[in-house]
């Protein structure tokens, strides 16, 4: 994984100065709100806390018996790239991602507690551009990074550090107004931060 | 221009689908509580209830071949004599305690203790080796007392080590942690036990009540039916 994303920043790296003067608006930084996020997978997979039991202690029974009904909230995520000529382009994400989860008993079906999940991801990208106009863009790339997550509840609140890959198997991003200086972006993202899409505005320079 | 606008909508349309099966995986319930206490109640009708017969079965033997209690007993008299009494002094068990009551000149003991006591440790029994394995750690404070009735064997072969028993659970109650507690009973139900070898009895029938209780409230009831060898049985919660 470290050799692709070594070539991958060789090959942008290479490219630097070969075209970026005929395009315009090469930085940009936005701001994106997406749906559908996957930190619930990361939470099971790393505070399965409620899967353990004892059967033979009635709290190993019945404590750890819960349903888990979850709402998540949008992930808000700031978003820089710089276009590093007409195929390539590279940037880097910070993102937040948060989750209340409700602990239903297993027994009453009760409330029985909370818990609230946050993410926090840095996320750098390389992507490729199938179209690359001054007020279109059409593109495909990879996010590789790290993501911090906590899980507040009483007697579980320690940080966890993952390493986190996302796909982006398609993105747009049109212009608004000046010609590509401000602009939307709609995204398809799959992979640590979310299994869904995300939309944005942007301002280039 | 129309073709990629499309190709972006399909795949964007896909990552949708693609949530859809992680949500069923992400939400779903954890059917354990459908079986909670299940095991709980197994362990008291295939370890609690067995282990005190095999004590039972022990005093018969150490009775029988008149080696006097082996250190492992105090007693008033013959295992078979009305009144007497004989109860487990030996300290490297928990079953220390043990009453054995005779209460009449019939086929029926009462056993009865009130002490600590774990569950989900095994122990390998016979009448020379009592003591084998690790220590549990799980003790709790557990109080129980039961009829148990000799019943006549008519089976083919006879096991060479154990006699066919019906038990009713007359009490059992055992107090826990974080303010759990259970009461187990037969009521007017009883526990046959049947069959087997050295190890243990194969065969039990015959049903098994619990109820749960949290802080002194009761949250669970549940009803296990054993149907012959250890571990069967159809269980019934929230009666």
């Amino acid at each position: 994984m470290k050799k692709t994303i070594f070539i991958f920043l060789l090959l942008a790296s290479s490219g630097l100065y070969a075209r970026a003067q005929e395009l315009k608006h090469t930085k940009g930084i936005s701001f994106n709100v997406g749906v559908s996020s996957t930190l619930g997978l990361y939470y099971q997979d790393h505070y399965q806390h409620y899967s353990s039991s004892d059967p033979y202690s009635l709290s190993g029974i019945y404590e750890p018996t819960y349903e888990i009904s979850s709402t998540e909230y949008p992930v808000f995520s700031l978003s820089g790239e710089y276009i590093v000529n007409k195929w390539l382009g590279v940037g880097v994400d910070m993102t937040y991602s948060t989750l209340s989860v409700e602990k239903l008993s297993g027994v009453s079906r009760m409330n029985i507690g909370e818990i609230s999940v946050k993410g926090i991801y840095l996320m750098p990208s390389v992507r490729g551009y199938w179209v690359n106009k001054e007020r279109f863009k059409l593109y495909s790339g990879l996010y590789t990074g790290a993501m911090v997550m906590f899980a507040k509840e009483l007697e579980n609140s320690s940080p966890k550090l993952n390493f986190s890959i996302e796909v982006l198997p398609i993105g747009m991003r049109f212009s608004i107004a000046g010609n590509g200086k401000f602009y939307g972006v709609v995204e398809n993202l799959v992979g640590s931060r979310m299994l869904g899409c995300r939309v944005g505005l942007g301002m280039g320079f | 221009m129309k073709k990629t606008i499309f190709l972006f909508f399909a795949i964007l349309g896909l990552s949708g689908c693609a949530k859809y099966f992680s949500d069923s995986e992400w939400s779903g319930t954890y059917d354990y509580g459908e079986n909670a206490g299940r095991s709980y109640m197994l362990t008291v009708a295939n370890n609690v209830i067995v282990d005190n017969l095999k004590q039972m079965e022990i005093a018969l033997f150490i009775n029988a071949n008149s080696s006097g209690t082996s250190g492992r007993f105090s007693s008033t008299g013959d295992v078979w004599t009305a009144g007497s009494v004989w109860t487990v002094i030996e300290e490297d068990t928990y079953l220390s305690g043990l009453k054995i009551v005779k209460e009449a000149e019939d086929s029926t003991w009462t056993l009865s203790r009130k002490g600590k006591y774990p569950f989900g440790y095994s122990y390998r029994y016979n009448y020379y080796d009592y003591y084998s394995g690790t220590r549990p750690s799980n003790y709790f404070d557990t109080e129980y007392e039961m009829e148990i009735r000799m019943l006549p064997d008519h089976s083919d072969y006879k096991p060479a080590d154990h006699y066919p028993w019906r038990v009713k659970l007359t009490t059992f109650s055992r107090t826990e942690d974080k303010g759990y507690s259970s009461s187990l009973y037969t009521g007017a139900n009883h526990l046959d036990y049947k069959g087997g070898t050295l190890g243990g009895w194969d065969q039990c029938h015959g049903v098994l009540f619990m109820e749960v209780y949290k802080d002194k409230k009761i949250i669970d009831k549940a009803r296990l039916q054993l149907e012959g060898s250890q571990g069967s049985g159809s269980y019934i919660r929230n009666l």
